[in-house]
This record gives structure tokens, sequence and C-alpha cells, in this order.
């Protein structure tokens, strides 16, 4: 297990390396600079601003810098926030994002496998239709129109939530909802597929035969042998959403992360740009890692295959 | 309206009077706030956005600008009635030299948020702050109308030759190298904003990154900051005016989405908002709603170096088959003007609007038969007998891309010309029109300055922001000439034959002159629209009857 980490953590930073130096080549080829603007200033002006940040030197040697400074945990210093770090943004956008992510993937998964199992349960009756049902809404409806209607009707129509903005728990219930659905949708419906295969499985048969409660059966045979997809789709899933979403953020005006991700490419920003994908691609590397120790722990299978490698 | 506004402020100077003679002249800054009656001096407005730095030096966009000309008062201040008056700022006075170059002004007594006394000194510093090479200030070349200023920037000077020298701590001594005619209104611009010295000694680059790290010497000091969130200011009490700022609270948050923000206006969360262009029907026939025009222009931009646009009647061919009036009644549906000229209304001549004393029009909009026939002369002129692909650049926004296509339509049905769109990211498009990479461009261009030449010396040869590589030696000799002439009214012909000479050319044809929208809830009093530099001046807002 040890060993294995170990080269998990290996390929995890090579996996980094590698996306922060596409990242990084690719944004300069994008035409313009952090300082173009329609307002052109004196060349000796530019010449200082570029200086400053180091963007006057070739492109390998801003490389050279970047890697350095990053080795020392130092992400650079905003082009579009001057004076404001790159660390000190992501340390204060990335709460919003992460409460507003955390609880809306616990009222996915919560809803989204209650209605996924209830559905295979109970298959071609009232309740598949109505998970059905919620899970087109929630797929083929893009979130801000979902986003846009709650804040209409519970906030602006009859008043019990703010309309927009960010502080105490109430602030967050509409955008959590809003931006639950999506999960909800995906899990419901890979769920209630799991659930159909291993439904029709000879040990369901036998835990019958055995006499064991219908919850017994359900719990332990059912669910946690049709989990296992769910788990997969969640890292990833889970990665995207608490990093922060740009839509729902505007939106609902949240201070989070989500808006640099789109923004940061429109300003040029490169410090920001490389920032964002640095912290996107470690939590998502993480949560990968963290959805391999998870299949060991629900499948003492997989445990078993691996350690015999 | 206007009569009731005179007496309610007549009403107020008067109570304010009374009040300052009552507590003998101390403590006005308090009694001032009851004056409005019980009503709680709170102001919510929108910022849109975070402020990218509050740093004065550094500052450029119109959000910090926001923010930095109610914290800090500079030398002078624009009125409410959107002059430049002695003792508007923190300079009671000035001599100005007869040559015109030589300023010298004597500052007020006033003090800094920290107590402090606001100094000679602190101009001083602040402005070599800017201009130093290591600070990068983008916009360093502000303060380029300075002797030695330039010199400095580039490395050529020492800090000693900027002709910028406290003669004590109440007397600034200031000379140009050239009469400047706006030089004073630029005083009150963020680049020229005073600097505590120790202050910034303390925080370095970090200055104005949070309200503990700035101090303040305007009509509100910050006291709260969240970042991508909010900002709270609050009434500075040490401000030299005091007795003049009745608010006590402004709130801002910074909401994007136009949906959000409409609703928190309806709700009344916001006070007062600019209204998006989808939502402008809604608003129109309210009490509430006002327009505005702004010293802001938008032209079709022609790439003169362009082997179709080189010729003058094309360009002009192009220019008149646009229907303006359908074009700001149908498609902006905003309240723009019409632009058959350069520089917008509202920009001052020699003795009023430069407009006026210029004439509104240079050509007739929508004249087709004329445009056609230009077309057909310029082909002939070119020897050509078919125009090649015409491709019109844009921005990416839906607002720019209907107005886009507005146009094509517009040269299609009245000239018979297919022309393509492209439209890209903002950069994306400065880039490639400093490159000439673009046949013509859909661009606009706001005032630096309140007056007609940041509309006009852009387009002499070689200038930075000349893009349409336009060249005229007639034209450039009058922009020169004009931007060291002393005699106001020789520059002003000046600069109105320079507009003609550029409407004769045409690098550029005019289209609309911007407007904004905005409403306001009728409780709110005194809050203004400048028509550039910030948002909204509201160091005299009151609420009254909420």
């Amino acid at each position: 297990m040890l060993n294995y980490s170990i080269k998990r953590f290996v390929y995890m930073l090579i996996t980094i390396w590698v996306i922060i130096t596409l990242t990084f080549f690719l944004m300069h080829m994008i035409p313009g600079d952090p300082f173009t603007s329609e307002k052109k200033v004196p060349p000796q002006i530019r010449q200082n601003m570029l200086a400053k940040y180091h963007l006057d030197k070739p492109l390998i040697v801003q490389y050279g810098y970047y890697l350095d400074n990053l080795m020392h945990g130092d992400l650079g210093i905003s082009l579009k926030y001057l004076n404001r770090t790159v660390d000190d943004i992501i340390k204060q956008s990335a709460p919003a994002s992460f409460q507003l992510g955390v609880q809306s993937i616990f009222l996915g998964v919560v809803f989204g496998l209650f209605f996924g199992i209830v559905a295979a349960l109970k298959r071609g009756g009232g309740w598949d239709y109505f998970s059905m049902f919620l899970a087109i809404i929630g797929i083929s409806v893009p979130n801000f129109i979902i986003a846009t209607l709650l804040q209409l009707l519970l906030a602006s129509k009859l008043k019990l939530l703010p309309v927009s903005g960010w502080g105490s728990f109430k602030y967050t219930i509409l955008p959590s909802i809003a931006l639950s659905f999506a999960t909800l949708s995906i899990i419901s419906r890979m769920m209630r597929t799991s659930m159909l295969d291993v439904i029709g499985q000879d040990y369901i048969k036998t835990a019958k035969a055995k006499g064991l409660s219908q919850l017994q059966i359900i719990w332990k045979h059912m669910v946690r042998n049709a989990i296992m997809p769910v788990v997969t789709v969640l890292g990833p899933l889970f990665a995207g959403i608490v990093t922060g979403t740009f839509v729902i953020e505007q939106i609902f005006s949240i201070p989070g992360l989500g808006k640099f991700f789109v923004q940061s490419i429109y300003d040029e920003d490169y410090s920001m740009i490389l920032g964002t994908t640095i912290f996107y691609s470690i939590i998502l590397v993480v949560m990968m890692f963290v959805v391999d120790i998870a299949y060991g722990l629900i499948d003492p299978r997989v445990r078993l295959a691996k350690g015999g490698k | 309206m206007k009569g009731h506004k005179k007496i309610v402020i007549i009403g107020l100077v008067l109570l304010m009077a009374l009040s300052a003679v009552l507590t003998g002249c101390g403590g006005s800054a308090t009694n001032s706030a009851s004056n409005s009656g019980n009503d709680k001096q709170v102001l919510n407005l929108n910022l849109v956005q975070e402020p990218s730095t509050l740093d004065p030096q550094k500052a450029t966009d119109v959000v910090s600008i926001d923010i930095l000309t109610e914290v800090l008062d500079g030398l002078t201040r624009y009125d409410k009635n959107g002059k430049i008056e002695p003792g508007s700022g923190l300079a009671k006075s000035w001599d100005i030299s007869k040559d015109g170059l030589t300023y010298t002004f004597h500052l007020r007594d006033a003090k800094w948020s920290d107590g402090n006394p606001i100094t000679a000194q602190d101009f001083e510093y602040a402005w070599k702050r800017a201009l130093d090479p290591k600070t990068a200030s983008q916009y360093a070349y502000q303060l380029f109308y300075i002797k030695g200023a330039e010199e400095y920037n580039a490395g050529k000077g020492t800090a000693d030759q900027v002709a910028v020298k406290a003669l004590d701590d109440k007397t600034l001594q200031v000379t140009l190298k050239a009469p400047t005619p706006q030089f004073l209104g630029l005083t009150s611009f963020v680049t020229y904003l005073p600097l505590e010295k120790s202050v910034y000694e303390k925080y370095g680059d970090k200055i104005g990154t949070d309200p503990d790290k700035l101090v303040y010497s305007g009509p509100f000091v910050i006291s709260q900051w969240n970042h991508e969130q909010s900002i709270t200011l609050k009434k500075n009490k040490d401000y030299w005016d005091s007795s003049s700022v009745k608010l006590q609270t402004v709130n801002f948050t910074m909401i994007k989405d136009n949906n959000t923000l409409v609703q928190n206006y309806d709700s009344g969360t916001l006070d007062s908002i600019f209204v998006p262009g989808d939502y402008i029907d809604k608003y129109k026939s309210s009490s509430e709603y006002s327009d505005k025009a702004l010293a802001t222009n938008w032209y079709i931009q022609f790439n003169t170096k362009n082997p179709v646009f080189k010729n003058a009647d094309i360009r002009k061919a192009f220019t008149l088959a646009i229907d303006r009036k359908s074009f700001v009644e149908q498609v902006t549906k905003d309240g723009s003007i019409p632009a058959e000229a350069v520089v917008p209304p509202g920009i001052p001549g020699y003795n009023g609007d430069f407009r006026k004393e210029a004439g509104e029009a240079y050509f007739k909009d929508n004249d087709v038969l004329q445009a056609k026939e230009l077309l057909k002369k310029g082909m002939s002129e070119l020897g050509i007998s078919k125009l090649p692909t015409i491709t019109l650049l844009g921005d990416d926004t839906d607002n720019a891309k209907k107005y886009d296509q507005a146009l094509q339509q517009m040269w299609s049905q009245n000239l018979g010309v297919n022309v393509q769109i492209q439209n890209v990211a903002f950069k994306v498009r400065i880039d490639m029109m400093d490159k000439g990479n673009y046949d013509m461009v859909f661009a606009g261009w706001g005032a630096d300055y309140n007056d007609p030449l940041t509309f006009l010396d852009m387009w002499e040869t070689n200038n930075g922001n000349n893009t349409a590589f336009y060249s005229n030696p007639q034209y450039d000799k009058l922009i020169d000439e004009a931007k060291v002439n002393g005699d106001l009214k020789a520059r002003n012909d000046e600069l109105i034959q320079a507009e003609k000479i550029l409407m004769d050319d045409m690098p550029i044809g005019p289209v609309y002159f911007q407007a904004r929208q905005f409403v306001v809830k009728p409780y709110v009093k005194d809050l203004y629209f400048p028509t550039f530099g910030s948002d909204w001046e509201f160091k005299w807002a009151y609420i009254q009857n909420n």
C-alpha cells in the first residue's frame, strides 16, 4: 500500500508538471499580453511594466522563473489585480466556492442516490417516472435557468431568501440547490442502471432465499455493489464543483473562485491562469487518488487485486 | 424640479450655518446628517466588480477610480457643476505664471485620516513615485506634461530633475513643458492623488490592498473590504469639507449578472443602478429613469493600409451608408446620439460646447445616393470592378455582435456590399488592430480628460493609438500647434480645423456618441453622474423621505 501510494504521488507530480508546462506555453500563444489595452502607453512605460514582471525575458527564461517560484510555493502576483498575489486571491476566494460545492454535492448525492435506488426498486412505477422527470430537467435545463427561476420565485416574489450575496447560511441555500440539480440527475440515473444490474444477480436471490430482510438486502448487497460507478464519477465531479462554478457564482454574486478560471483568460493574467489551473489540477488528482482508496474500502476484491501485484 | 433642488440646498446651507454657529463651528460634521430628518444616511450602489488596485499611482480602471476619487482628494476636485474651482480640492488657490508654464498651488489645512497634516511633500512624493520606472505605473504618462517627468520615467533623468517641488509644507510648485489648459483638471485624476510617504514606506507594494493599508484625504474612508464581494465606505470625520458630506455609509456590492442586478434594485437592496440594455424598456417610462451622454464615441475605423480602404472615397461611402438614426433607435435603444463628427457633445471648446462651436455634422446621415456614387468613384480610382471580401472586426460580447450585424445589414442594403463579421475577445481585437490585421473595426474611445484633444491627438501620424495608420502632415501640424498654443481662442480654431480635415479624409466613420442609462430611487438626492472619469459623484448625496 505504501509503495503504491508513493508511486501514485510521483505520477501526480508528473501530471501536474505536464499540465503547468502545457498551460504556460499555450497561454502565451494567445494574441496580446496582460498589458494590452486600447489606450496605448509610451513604449518606455510598457517596457517598465514588462520588466517589473519579467515579461521582457525570453519565454523559456520566464518558464524557469515560474517553476523556481513555484518550488518555493509562490504563485506570483496577479497581473490584473496589481499588488495582490495569486496565493491571496485563491485563499480568499476558494472557501466560498468550497462551501457551496460541498453543500450542493451533498444535496445531489443524497437525493440522487435516493431517487436512483427507489426508481430501480419500483421500476416502471410512479417513482421511476418521477425520478426520470427530475433527471431530464436537471440535465437538459441549464443551471442558470434553474437559478434564475429560484431567485425570482423564492427571493423576489416570496421574499423568503436573499436574491444574491454571501455571508450567512441563508445566502447559500438557493445557489446550492441550483447547483445540485446536475449532480442529482447524473447520480440518480447512474445509480438506477447500476442497481438494475445488481438486482438481477444470483446472489440477490440467494440473499432472499436466506431470509434476509428487504432493507438488509438493499443496503448490504444491492447498494454496496451498485455504488462503484457512482464513486468513480464522484471524484472528478467533486473536483469540478468545489473549485467554483462561473455561472452560478456570477448569478448569485458569490465571491468564489469560479470567475477567475474564465476571466483570467480574457484578462491574459498569466499568473492567475496558471494559479487556477494548478489549484484545479491538484484537487483533481487528489480526488482521483481518494477514489482509488475508496474502491478498496468499499470492495475488498480491489484491495486484494492491487495487493497481489 | 431644479428649482426645488435649489431650495433644498439653500435650506440645508442655512441649517448648516445655523448649526455651526450653535455648536461653535466645531462639531458640524455629525449634525449635518440630522438635517435630512430621520432618514438613515446610507447609500447602496453596485460596483460591478473588484477594483484592480487602490494604489492611486497604479490604478487605471473605472472601478478603482470610482473608489479612489471618493476616498482621496487631489489638488482639485470637480464640483457639483462639473467645474474646477479654486478651493474645490486640497488646493485653496493657485497662481499660474504669465507663460502658462508654472503653477504654484497653495494648500489648505487638511488632515489625513491618521491625523497627520497633508503637505505639499505628499504630492511631490506621490507624483515622483508614479514616475519612478520601478513603480512601473501604466498611467505615468498622465504626468508627462511636467518638465523632466518623461526623462525620469525613461531612465534618462533623475527624480530631482522633475519640476515638481514642495517650496514649504503648504506650497507646491510645478513647471510644465508647454502650456496645458487641461492641467488643472488633470490634478484631480487618480495618478495625481497624494500619498503619505510614511504609509507607503510601511506597506510598499501592498499599499491599497486592504482598508488599513491606505490613508484617506477624501470625503469617505474605506471601513470594510470583502474581496470580490463588497466594499463599505464611511464618512471621513477628518475630511476638510466634512460638513458638506451627509451620507454616513455607502455600501457597494459587486454584482455582475444583469438579472440579479435588476432584481436587487426592484427589491430595494440597491438605490441606483445602471440599466442593462435588455432592461431599458422595463424602466424607460418610469420617473426614476434617466439617460445621459457620455464622453465616448464609437466609430468604424478603417485600416488605411488596406488595399481597398486606402481609398478615401470608399471609406466615405461606407460611412455615409450607415443609418445612424435607426441604429440608435432600433439597435442600441439606449439614448445614444447619432454621431456625424468626432468629438462628443459636452466637451468644452473655447467659450462653450466644442460641438456647437465646430458645428454638429460634417456629413449627412444615411446618404445612400452619395454613398453609392462615392463607392463607384473609389472603385474606378482603384481600377477594380469588384470589391474583395471585406471583414468587420468586433468584440465578442452580445451587444457588439448585435451592433455588427446591424451594420452588416445596412451595408448590404444600401451599398450592395457583403461584409463578413469577425468577433473576438477584447484583448485579441486590440492586438489585431495594433498589428494592422484587419480591414475595418468597430471601435470606441472614452475621454481621458475634458478637452477635444483627447479625441483628436490620437490620429497624429505614428501615435500609438492611431491603429488606422492614418497620416496627414497638415493634420499633424495643427495638432502639434494646438498642444502648445497658449492663445486658447487660436488653439480652439486649430482643433476645429483639425477635426474638419479628419472628417474629409475619414480614417474613421463616426457612428454614435454613447449614452448611459440609470435609475435612481426617488429618495436619493444630489447623486451626480459625471460624463467621464468615475461613475458617480456622491460627496453631496443624501437620503430624504425614505
